[in-house]
Protein backbone atom coordinates (compact mmCIF):
# COMPACT_ATOMS: atom_id res chain seq x y z
CA UNK A 1 0.00 0.00 0.00
CA UNK A 2 1.09 3.61 -0.46
CA UNK A 3 2.21 5.36 1.90
CA UNK A 4 0.78 9.26 2.06
CA UNK A 5 2.56 11.11 -0.43
CA UNK A 6 4.07 14.82 1.18
CA UNK A 7 5.60 17.93 0.91
CA UNK A 8 7.47 20.00 3.49
CA UNK A 9 8.75 23.83 3.66
CA UNK A 10 8.28 24.08 -0.15
CA UNK A 11 9.51 27.87 -0.84
CA UNK A 12 9.65 29.02 -4.06
CA UNK A 13 10.43 32.41 -5.67
CA UNK A 14 10.34 34.54 -8.92
CA UNK A 15 13.26 37.15 -8.24
CA UNK A 16 12.33 39.29 -5.05
CA UNK A 17 8.75 37.71 -5.29
CA UNK A 18 8.33 35.26 -2.97
CA UNK A 19 5.17 32.84 -4.09
CA UNK A 20 5.37 29.96 -1.74
CA UNK A 21 6.28 30.42 1.65
CA UNK A 22 7.25 27.22 2.88
CA UNK A 23 4.14 25.09 1.94
CA UNK A 24 3.60 21.48 3.45
CA UNK A 25 1.06 18.96 2.89
CA UNK A 26 0.31 15.52 3.78
CA UNK A 27 -2.46 13.72 1.04
CA UNK A 28 -3.90 10.14 2.05
CA UNK A 29 -3.81 7.22 -0.46
CA UNK A 30 -6.99 6.83 -2.15
CA UNK A 31 -7.93 10.76 -1.96
CA UNK A 32 -8.72 12.89 -4.50
CA UNK A 33 -7.19 16.73 -3.04
CA UNK A 34 -9.18 19.52 -4.64
CA UNK A 35 -6.40 22.51 -4.83
CA UNK A 36 -7.99 25.73 -4.65
CA UNK A 37 -7.24 29.33 -4.60
CA UNK A 38 -7.55 32.71 -6.40
CA UNK A 39 -5.59 33.99 -9.29
CA UNK A 40 -1.84 34.11 -9.00
CA UNK A 41 -2.01 32.58 -5.48
CA UNK A 42 0.74 29.72 -6.67
CA UNK A 43 -1.62 26.57 -7.75
CA UNK A 44 0.40 26.13 -11.16
CA UNK A 45 4.03 27.08 -9.51
CA UNK A 46 3.18 24.56 -6.77
CA UNK A 47 1.67 21.71 -9.24
CA UNK A 48 5.11 22.66 -11.28
CA UNK A 49 7.04 21.88 -8.24
CA UNK A 50 5.36 18.52 -7.76
CA UNK A 51 5.30 17.86 -10.97
CA UNK A 52 9.09 17.54 -11.48
CA UNK A 53 8.84 20.43 -13.96
CA UNK A 54 10.62 23.38 -11.81
CA UNK A 55 13.66 22.08 -9.63
CA UNK A 56 14.48 26.09 -8.43
CA UNK A 57 13.18 25.57 -4.96
CA UNK A 58 13.50 24.70 -1.30
CA UNK A 59 12.47 22.35 0.39
CA UNK A 60 11.47 18.35 0.67
CA UNK A 61 8.51 15.78 -1.34
CA UNK A 62 7.86 12.68 -0.76
CA UNK A 63 7.12 10.99 -4.44
CA UNK A 64 8.84 12.44 -7.83
CA UNK A 65 10.35 11.54 -10.91
CA UNK A 66 8.50 9.09 -13.04
CA UNK A 67 5.80 7.89 -9.93
CA UNK A 68 4.25 11.25 -10.67
CA UNK A 69 1.85 11.87 -13.30
CA UNK A 70 1.44 15.45 -14.24
CA UNK A 71 -1.34 17.23 -16.65
CA UNK A 72 0.14 20.75 -17.13
CA UNK A 73 -1.78 23.47 -17.80
CA UNK A 74 0.67 24.27 -20.69
CA UNK A 75 1.74 21.67 -23.25
CA UNK A 76 5.25 20.72 -22.52
CA UNK A 77 5.39 18.89 -26.10
CA UNK A 78 7.16 20.73 -29.91
CA UNK A 79 4.16 22.04 -31.47
CA UNK A 80 5.49 19.97 -34.60
CA UNK A 81 5.14 16.47 -32.55
CA UNK A 82 2.41 14.91 -33.39
CA UNK A 83 -0.29 12.75 -30.72
CA UNK A 84 1.28 9.22 -31.56
CA UNK A 85 4.60 10.83 -31.01
CA UNK A 86 3.38 12.18 -27.49
CA UNK A 87 2.35 8.81 -26.83
CA UNK A 88 5.04 7.00 -27.48
CA UNK A 89 6.96 9.91 -25.39
CA UNK A 90 4.86 8.60 -22.40
CA UNK A 91 5.13 5.17 -23.55
CA UNK A 92 9.04 5.81 -23.26
CA UNK A 93 9.51 7.12 -19.91
CA UNK A 94 6.67 6.39 -18.04
CA UNK A 95 4.29 2.93 -17.24
CA UNK A 96 2.07 3.72 -20.18
CA UNK A 97 -1.15 2.08 -20.73
CA UNK A 98 -1.40 2.73 -24.90
CA UNK A 99 -4.03 0.46 -25.86
CA UNK A 100 -6.12 2.50 -23.35
CA UNK A 101 -4.67 5.43 -24.57
CA UNK A 102 -5.67 5.07 -27.99
CA UNK A 103 -9.19 3.64 -27.31
CA UNK A 104 -9.72 7.06 -25.63
CA UNK A 105 -8.21 9.10 -28.30
CA UNK A 106 -10.76 7.29 -30.53
CA UNK A 107 -13.63 8.37 -28.30
CA UNK A 108 -12.75 11.80 -28.34
CA UNK A 109 -12.65 11.83 -32.07
CA UNK A 110 -8.25 12.59 -32.06
CA UNK A 111 -6.52 11.52 -34.51
CA UNK A 112 -3.34 10.04 -33.86
CA UNK A 113 -1.61 11.35 -36.76
CA UNK A 114 -2.61 15.18 -36.09
CA UNK A 115 0.30 17.64 -34.96
CA UNK A 116 -0.46 19.20 -31.63
CA UNK A 117 -0.10 22.90 -33.63
CA UNK A 118 -3.37 21.41 -35.70
CA UNK A 119 -5.12 20.51 -32.59
CA UNK A 120 -7.84 22.94 -31.15
CA UNK A 121 -7.08 24.26 -27.17
CA UNK A 122 -9.63 21.71 -25.60
CA UNK A 123 -8.72 18.84 -27.67
CA UNK A 124 -4.80 19.49 -26.74
CA UNK A 125 -5.67 19.57 -23.09
CA UNK A 126 -7.66 16.19 -24.03
CA UNK A 127 -4.37 14.44 -25.21
CA UNK A 128 -2.33 15.83 -21.86
CA UNK A 129 -5.40 14.47 -19.61
CA UNK A 130 -5.31 11.41 -21.69
CA UNK A 131 -1.51 10.86 -21.30
CA UNK A 132 -1.63 11.88 -17.66
CA UNK A 133 -4.41 9.38 -16.78
CA UNK A 134 -3.22 6.32 -18.81
CA UNK A 135 0.31 6.73 -16.86
CA UNK A 136 0.53 4.03 -14.17
CA UNK A 137 1.80 6.63 -11.57
CA UNK A 138 1.30 6.98 -7.87
CA UNK A 139 0.53 10.74 -7.65
CA UNK A 140 -1.38 12.30 -10.37
CA UNK A 141 -1.20 15.99 -10.91
CA UNK A 142 -3.72 17.84 -12.70
CA UNK A 143 -3.97 21.45 -13.35
CA UNK A 144 -6.99 23.39 -14.49
CA UNK A 145 -7.83 19.75 -16.37
CA UNK A 146 -11.79 21.27 -17.75
CA UNK A 147 -10.32 24.71 -19.11
CA UNK A 148 -11.78 24.78 -22.83
CA UNK A 149 -13.30 21.82 -22.51
CA UNK A 150 -16.45 21.48 -24.18
CA UNK A 151 -19.33 19.60 -21.95
CA UNK A 152 -18.67 16.07 -23.54
CA UNK A 153 -15.13 15.95 -22.82
CA UNK A 154 -15.82 18.32 -18.83
CA UNK A 155 -18.23 14.67 -18.94
CA UNK A 156 -16.14 12.16 -19.74
CA UNK A 157 -13.25 13.64 -17.68
CA UNK A 158 -15.29 13.38 -15.27
CA UNK A 159 -16.24 9.97 -15.38
CA UNK A 160 -12.69 8.31 -15.72
CA UNK A 161 -11.91 10.15 -12.53
CA UNK A 162 -14.60 8.49 -10.34
CA UNK A 163 -13.69 5.63 -11.87
CA UNK A 164 -9.85 6.36 -10.57
CA UNK A 165 -11.17 7.26 -6.83
CA UNK A 166 -11.59 3.50 -5.93
CA UNK A 167 -7.83 3.25 -6.09
CA UNK A 168 -4.82 3.76 -4.32
CA UNK A 169 -3.35 7.24 -5.85
CA UNK A 170 -3.11 10.66 -5.34
CA UNK A 171 -4.79 12.73 -7.32
CA UNK A 172 -4.18 16.23 -6.88
CA UNK A 173 -7.03 18.90 -9.02
CA UNK A 174 -6.30 22.48 -9.07
CA UNK A 175 -9.30 23.66 -10.20
CA UNK A 176 -11.58 27.04 -10.22
CA UNK A 177 -14.59 25.20 -11.41
CA UNK A 178 -15.47 23.62 -8.11
CA UNK A 179 -18.96 22.28 -8.84
CA UNK A 180 -17.66 20.13 -11.68
CA UNK A 181 -15.86 18.25 -8.68
CA UNK A 182 -17.89 18.62 -6.01
CA UNK A 183 -18.84 15.28 -5.54
CA UNK A 184 -15.17 13.97 -6.28
CA UNK A 185 -13.13 15.87 -4.18
CA UNK A 186 -12.36 13.89 -0.58
CA UNK A 187 -9.97 16.41 0.80
CA UNK A 188 -9.65 20.17 0.30
CA UNK A 189 -6.73 22.71 0.91
CA UNK A 190 -6.68 26.44 0.00
CA UNK A 191 -3.85 28.10 -1.08
CA UNK A 192 -3.54 31.52 0.13
CA UNK A 193 -0.87 34.25 0.77
CA UNK A 194 2.06 31.71 -0.28
CA UNK A 195 0.68 29.12 2.38
CA UNK A 196 -1.19 26.12 2.35
CA UNK A 197 -4.53 25.49 4.77
CA UNK A 198 -4.79 22.15 6.30
CA UNK A 199 -6.26 19.38 4.65
CA UNK A 200 -9.85 19.61 4.97
CA UNK A 201 -12.20 16.45 4.68
CA UNK A 202 -14.73 16.92 2.33
CA UNK A 203 -16.99 14.74 3.97
CA UNK A 204 -16.98 16.82 7.27
CA UNK A 205 -17.73 19.93 5.26
CA UNK A 206 -20.86 18.05 3.53
CA UNK A 207 -21.74 17.01 7.29
CA UNK A 208 -21.62 20.91 8.01
CA UNK A 209 -24.60 21.32 5.22
CA UNK A 210 -22.00 23.47 2.86
CA UNK A 211 -21.29 22.93 -0.53
CA UNK A 212 -17.35 22.54 -1.07
CA UNK A 213 -17.79 25.90 -3.47
CA UNK A 214 -19.85 27.65 -0.30
CA UNK A 215 -16.78 26.24 1.80
CA UNK A 216 -14.18 27.66 -0.52
CA UNK A 217 -16.17 31.49 -0.65
CA UNK A 218 -15.76 31.42 3.22
CA UNK A 219 -12.61 30.75 3.34
CA UNK A 220 -11.39 32.99 0.44
CA UNK A 221 -12.95 35.60 1.67
CA UNK B 1 17.83 6.88 -19.74
CA UNK B 2 20.14 8.69 -22.02
CA UNK B 3 19.27 5.95 -24.97
CA UNK B 4 15.31 6.98 -24.58
CA UNK B 5 16.37 10.64 -24.91
CA UNK B 6 18.48 9.97 -27.46
CA UNK B 7 15.52 8.19 -29.72
CA UNK B 8 13.46 10.71 -28.81
CA UNK B 9 15.81 13.70 -29.96
CA UNK B 10 16.45 11.52 -33.28
CA UNK B 11 13.17 12.11 -34.60
CA UNK B 12 14.03 15.87 -35.49
CA UNK B 13 17.36 15.21 -36.06
CA UNK B 14 16.55 12.85 -38.53
CA UNK B 15 14.18 14.94 -40.13
CA UNK B 16 16.42 17.68 -40.58
CA UNK B 17 19.47 15.17 -41.90
CA UNK B 18 17.56 13.90 -44.19
CA UNK B 19 16.06 17.12 -45.85
CA UNK B 20 19.17 18.76 -45.60
CA UNK B 21 21.09 15.97 -47.36
CA UNK B 22 18.21 15.50 -50.22
CA UNK B 23 18.65 18.69 -51.16
CA UNK B 24 22.46 19.01 -51.50
CA UNK B 25 22.53 15.59 -53.21
CA UNK B 26 19.82 17.00 -55.70
CA UNK B 27 22.23 20.05 -56.28
CA UNK B 28 24.66 17.99 -56.80
CA UNK B 29 23.55 15.62 -58.91
CA UNK B 30 22.10 18.71 -61.24
CA UNK B 31 25.28 19.85 -61.29
CA UNK B 32 27.20 16.34 -62.43
CA UNK B 33 24.89 15.82 -64.84
CA UNK B 34 25.46 19.45 -66.34
CA UNK B 35 28.72 19.26 -65.73
CA UNK B 36 28.88 15.81 -68.21
CA UNK B 37 27.10 17.19 -70.81
CA UNK B 38 28.80 20.16 -70.91
CA UNK B 39 32.02 21.40 -73.15
CA UNK B 40 34.88 20.59 -70.71
CA UNK B 41 35.58 24.20 -69.74
CA UNK B 42 31.84 24.94 -68.84
CA UNK B 43 32.02 21.31 -67.53
CA UNK B 44 34.84 21.91 -64.74
CA UNK B 45 32.77 24.51 -63.52
CA UNK B 46 30.08 22.98 -62.92
CA UNK B 47 31.29 20.02 -61.01
CA UNK B 48 33.17 22.00 -58.83
CA UNK B 49 29.75 23.95 -58.22
CA UNK B 50 28.75 20.23 -57.41
CA UNK B 51 31.49 19.19 -54.85
CA UNK B 52 31.09 22.79 -52.80
CA UNK B 53 27.65 22.38 -52.53
CA UNK B 54 28.45 19.55 -50.91
CA UNK B 55 31.21 20.64 -49.04
CA UNK B 56 28.99 23.96 -47.84
CA UNK B 57 26.57 21.68 -46.50
CA UNK B 58 29.70 19.62 -44.35
CA UNK B 59 29.22 22.74 -42.43
CA UNK B 60 25.17 23.75 -42.93
CA UNK B 61 24.06 20.18 -41.45
CA UNK B 62 26.36 19.70 -38.40
CA UNK B 63 25.18 23.39 -37.30
CA UNK B 64 21.63 22.74 -38.21
CA UNK B 65 21.46 19.93 -36.23
CA UNK B 66 22.91 21.85 -33.21
CA UNK B 67 20.77 24.82 -33.46
CA UNK B 68 18.05 21.78 -33.64
CA UNK B 69 19.10 20.18 -30.41
CA UNK B 70 19.08 23.59 -28.95
CA UNK B 71 15.69 24.11 -29.99
CA UNK B 72 14.33 21.05 -28.44
CA UNK B 73 16.06 22.27 -24.83
CA UNK B 74 13.12 24.91 -24.71
CA UNK B 75 10.77 22.46 -24.11
CA UNK B 76 9.92 20.98 -21.18
CA UNK B 77 8.74 17.95 -21.53
CA UNK B 78 11.80 15.76 -20.21
CA UNK B 79 11.38 17.22 -16.92
CA UNK B 80 8.27 16.88 -16.83
CA UNK B 81 8.64 12.91 -16.98
CA UNK B 82 10.81 13.48 -14.00
CA UNK B 83 14.31 12.45 -16.19
CA UNK B 84 17.58 14.30 -14.58
CA UNK B 85 18.87 17.61 -16.08
CA UNK B 86 22.24 15.71 -16.68
CA UNK B 87 20.71 12.96 -18.35
CA UNK B 88 18.93 15.88 -20.78
CA UNK B 89 22.55 16.76 -21.29
CA UNK B 90 23.73 13.83 -21.99
CA UNK B 91 21.19 11.91 -24.37
CA UNK B 92 20.92 15.28 -26.66
CA UNK B 93 24.96 15.61 -26.84
CA UNK B 94 24.98 12.10 -28.09
CA UNK B 95 22.01 13.04 -30.58
CA UNK B 96 23.69 15.39 -31.94
CA UNK B 97 27.07 14.03 -32.30
CA UNK B 98 25.55 10.80 -33.64
CA UNK B 99 23.71 12.20 -36.08
CA UNK B 100 26.52 15.22 -37.49
CA UNK B 101 28.42 12.19 -38.07
CA UNK B 102 26.57 10.06 -39.58
CA UNK B 103 25.44 13.17 -41.76
CA UNK B 104 29.20 13.66 -42.77
CA UNK B 105 29.57 10.17 -43.28
CA UNK B 106 26.43 10.32 -45.80
CA UNK B 107 28.00 13.28 -47.25
CA UNK B 108 31.19 11.70 -47.77
CA UNK B 109 29.64 8.86 -49.80
CA UNK B 110 27.88 11.43 -51.55
CA UNK B 111 30.82 12.82 -52.29
CA UNK B 112 32.79 9.56 -53.33
CA UNK B 113 30.26 8.74 -55.18
CA UNK B 114 30.25 11.65 -57.37
CA UNK B 115 33.66 11.32 -57.64
CA UNK B 116 33.46 8.25 -58.92
CA UNK B 117 30.90 9.53 -61.62
CA UNK B 118 33.42 12.02 -62.81
CA UNK B 119 36.47 8.97 -62.81
CA UNK B 120 34.39 6.59 -65.06
CA UNK B 121 32.48 9.25 -67.41
CA UNK B 122 35.15 11.78 -67.87
CA UNK B 123 38.34 11.16 -66.24
CA UNK B 124 39.98 14.02 -68.01
CA UNK B 125 37.06 16.57 -66.68
CA UNK B 126 38.07 15.01 -63.40
CA UNK B 127 41.84 16.08 -63.77
CA UNK B 128 40.97 19.45 -64.28
CA UNK B 129 38.91 19.85 -60.96
CA UNK B 130 40.77 21.83 -58.36
CA UNK B 131 42.24 19.79 -55.12
CA UNK B 132 39.61 21.66 -52.62
CA UNK B 133 36.91 20.53 -54.18
CA UNK B 134 37.34 17.06 -52.91
CA UNK B 135 37.58 17.61 -49.02
CA UNK B 136 35.27 15.05 -48.54
CA UNK B 137 35.91 12.33 -51.25
CA UNK B 138 37.67 8.95 -50.52
CA UNK B 139 38.82 8.45 -53.66
CA UNK B 140 40.64 11.08 -53.12
CA UNK B 141 41.59 11.20 -49.74
CA UNK B 142 41.34 7.25 -48.77
CA UNK B 143 39.93 5.66 -45.79
CA UNK B 144 41.41 7.68 -43.38
CA UNK B 145 39.17 10.45 -44.03
CA UNK B 146 36.19 8.82 -42.24
CA UNK B 147 38.06 10.74 -39.07
CA UNK B 148 36.52 13.49 -40.40
CA UNK B 149 33.40 12.21 -39.20
CA UNK B 150 34.01 12.16 -35.89
CA UNK B 151 35.83 15.21 -35.98
CA UNK B 152 32.75 17.32 -36.91
CA UNK B 153 30.94 15.17 -34.12
CA UNK B 154 33.56 16.44 -31.94
CA UNK B 155 33.45 19.64 -33.08
CA UNK B 156 29.89 20.06 -32.46
CA UNK B 157 29.72 18.53 -29.02
CA UNK B 158 32.32 20.95 -28.01
CA UNK B 159 29.50 23.46 -29.26
CA UNK B 160 26.47 22.17 -27.57
CA UNK B 161 28.46 22.00 -24.63
CA UNK B 162 29.40 25.47 -24.75
CA UNK B 163 25.73 26.31 -24.94
CA UNK B 164 24.81 23.75 -21.67
CA UNK B 165 27.75 25.96 -19.98
CA UNK B 166 25.86 29.48 -20.52
CA UNK B 167 22.20 27.74 -20.15
CA UNK B 168 23.34 26.77 -16.53
CA UNK B 169 24.91 29.94 -15.95
CA UNK B 170 22.21 31.99 -17.11
CA UNK B 171 19.74 29.75 -15.03
CA UNK B 172 21.57 29.46 -11.97
CA UNK B 173 23.69 32.30 -11.27
CA UNK B 174 22.07 34.37 -8.57
CA UNK B 175 22.15 38.51 -8.49
CA UNK B 176 20.28 39.42 -11.35
CA UNK B 177 21.27 40.36 -14.87
CA UNK B 178 24.34 41.84 -14.09
CA UNK B 179 25.61 38.52 -12.20
CA UNK B 180 24.28 36.22 -15.15
CA UNK B 181 26.36 38.69 -17.71
CA UNK B 182 29.55 38.18 -15.60
CA UNK B 183 29.01 34.69 -15.28
CA UNK B 184 28.61 34.78 -18.85
CA UNK B 185 31.61 36.44 -19.83
CA UNK B 186 33.40 34.53 -17.95
CA UNK B 187 32.48 31.45 -20.03
CA UNK B 188 33.56 33.42 -23.39
CA UNK B 189 36.69 34.20 -21.45
CA UNK B 190 37.74 30.60 -21.20
CA UNK B 191 36.75 30.54 -24.81
CA UNK B 192 38.45 33.16 -25.78
CA UNK B 193 41.91 31.67 -23.69
CA UNK B 194 41.15 28.01 -25.31
CA UNK B 195 41.26 29.82 -29.23
CA UNK B 196 44.37 32.01 -27.75
CA UNK B 197 45.95 29.14 -26.82
CA UNK B 198 45.63 27.28 -29.67
CA UNK B 199 46.67 30.45 -32.20
CA UNK B 200 49.38 30.76 -29.74
CA UNK B 201 50.35 26.91 -30.74
CA UNK B 202 49.99 27.94 -34.45
CA UNK B 203 51.70 30.21 -34.69
CA UNK B 204 54.76 28.65 -32.59
CA UNK B 205 54.64 25.75 -34.97
CA UNK B 206 53.52 27.27 -38.32
CA UNK B 207 56.33 24.87 -40.03
CA UNK B 208 54.30 21.56 -38.60
CA UNK B 209 51.72 19.78 -39.39
CA UNK B 210 50.16 18.55 -36.30
CA UNK B 211 47.13 17.24 -38.34
CA UNK B 212 46.50 13.56 -37.45
CA UNK B 213 46.55 13.25 -41.02
CA UNK B 214 49.54 12.60 -42.84
CA UNK B 215 50.36 14.94 -45.69
CA UNK B 216 48.97 15.81 -48.51
CA UNK B 217 45.82 14.38 -46.67
CA UNK B 218 45.41 16.11 -43.39
CA UNK B 219 42.72 18.37 -42.72
CA UNK B 220 43.65 22.09 -41.54
CA UNK B 221 41.53 23.80 -39.09
CA UNK B 222 40.16 27.24 -40.35
CA UNK B 223 42.16 29.16 -37.97
CA UNK B 224 45.75 27.77 -38.65
CA UNK B 225 45.06 29.90 -42.27
CA UNK B 226 43.44 32.45 -40.29
CA UNK B 227 46.44 32.97 -37.70
CA UNK B 228 49.38 32.65 -39.80
CA UNK B 229 48.04 34.23 -42.83
CA UNK B 230 49.41 30.74 -44.71
CA UNK B 231 47.50 28.75 -46.24
CA UNK B 232 48.32 25.02 -47.92
CA UNK B 233 47.31 24.72 -51.13
CA UNK B 234 47.41 21.14 -50.94
CA UNK B 235 45.86 21.07 -47.49
CA UNK B 236 42.00 21.16 -46.98
CA UNK B 237 40.75 23.53 -44.45
CA UNK B 238 37.55 22.64 -42.42
CA UNK B 239 36.61 24.54 -39.69
CA UNK B 240 34.59 22.02 -37.77
CA UNK B 241 37.52 19.53 -38.63
CA UNK B 242 40.16 20.25 -36.43
CA UNK B 243 38.45 18.91 -32.69
CA UNK B 244 39.85 15.72 -33.35
CA UNK B 245 42.68 15.81 -36.50
CA UNK B 246 45.19 18.13 -34.79
CA UNK B 247 47.14 17.70 -31.73
CA UNK B 248 47.04 21.46 -31.18
CA UNK B 249 43.24 21.33 -29.95
CA UNK B 250 43.67 18.34 -27.89
CA UNK B 251 44.66 20.38 -25.07
CA UNK B 252 43.09 23.43 -25.33
CA UNK B 253 39.74 21.16 -25.97
CA UNK B 254 40.90 18.98 -22.55
CA UNK B 255 41.26 22.61 -20.35
CA UNK B 256 37.99 24.22 -22.17
CA UNK B 257 35.80 21.20 -21.17
CA UNK B 258 37.33 20.38 -17.99
CA UNK B 259 36.64 24.01 -16.68
CA UNK B 260 32.95 23.98 -17.76
CA UNK B 261 32.55 20.84 -16.31
CA UNK B 262 33.71 22.36 -13.08
CA UNK B 263 31.55 25.14 -13.30
CA UNK B 264 28.22 23.21 -13.87
CA UNK B 265 29.21 21.21 -10.88
CA UNK B 266 29.77 24.08 -9.00
CA UNK B 267 27.12 25.68 -9.76
CA UNK B 268 24.47 22.21 -9.79
CA UNK B 269 22.07 22.53 -12.80
CA UNK B 270 19.47 23.18 -10.67
CA UNK B 271 18.53 23.78 -6.88
CA UNK B 272 16.87 20.45 -6.18
CA UNK B 273 17.61 17.82 -8.61
CA UNK B 274 15.27 14.70 -8.55
CA UNK B 275 17.18 11.91 -6.44
CA UNK B 276 18.38 8.92 -8.74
Amino acid sequence: MMECYSFEKIAKNYGKKQVLWGVSGKFPPGSTVGLLGLNGAGKTTLLNILGNCDRDFSGSISLRGNAVAYMRSRQPFPEYWQVREVLAFYRRFYKFDIFLAEQLLGEANIPPRSRLSALSDGMRRMVSFICCYCTDAQVYLLDEPLTNLDINLRAEIADLLIGRAMEDKVTVIATHEIKEFENLFTHICILRGGGLSPLADAEDIRAEGMSIEEYYRGKAK
Amino acid sequence: MIGEIFVTESKLHGFVSAALFALALLVSLVCFIAAVCLPISAGVGAAEVGFAVLNAFSYVGPLALLGAAVFQRRYGHYRMAGVRENAVFWGSLLAVCAWSAAFILAEMLAATALDAGFFLTNASLRNRIAQQSFLLSLIAHGAPRLLFCLSVAASVGVLYFTFDVLRTLARRTRGGAAAKIAAVFCVLLVFAVFQLFIAGMMYISSAWDGSLLLSPDSVLPLSYMLDTMYHDAVKDVHFLASALLHWVYYAGEIFYVFTGVCMVKWLGRCKNEIAV
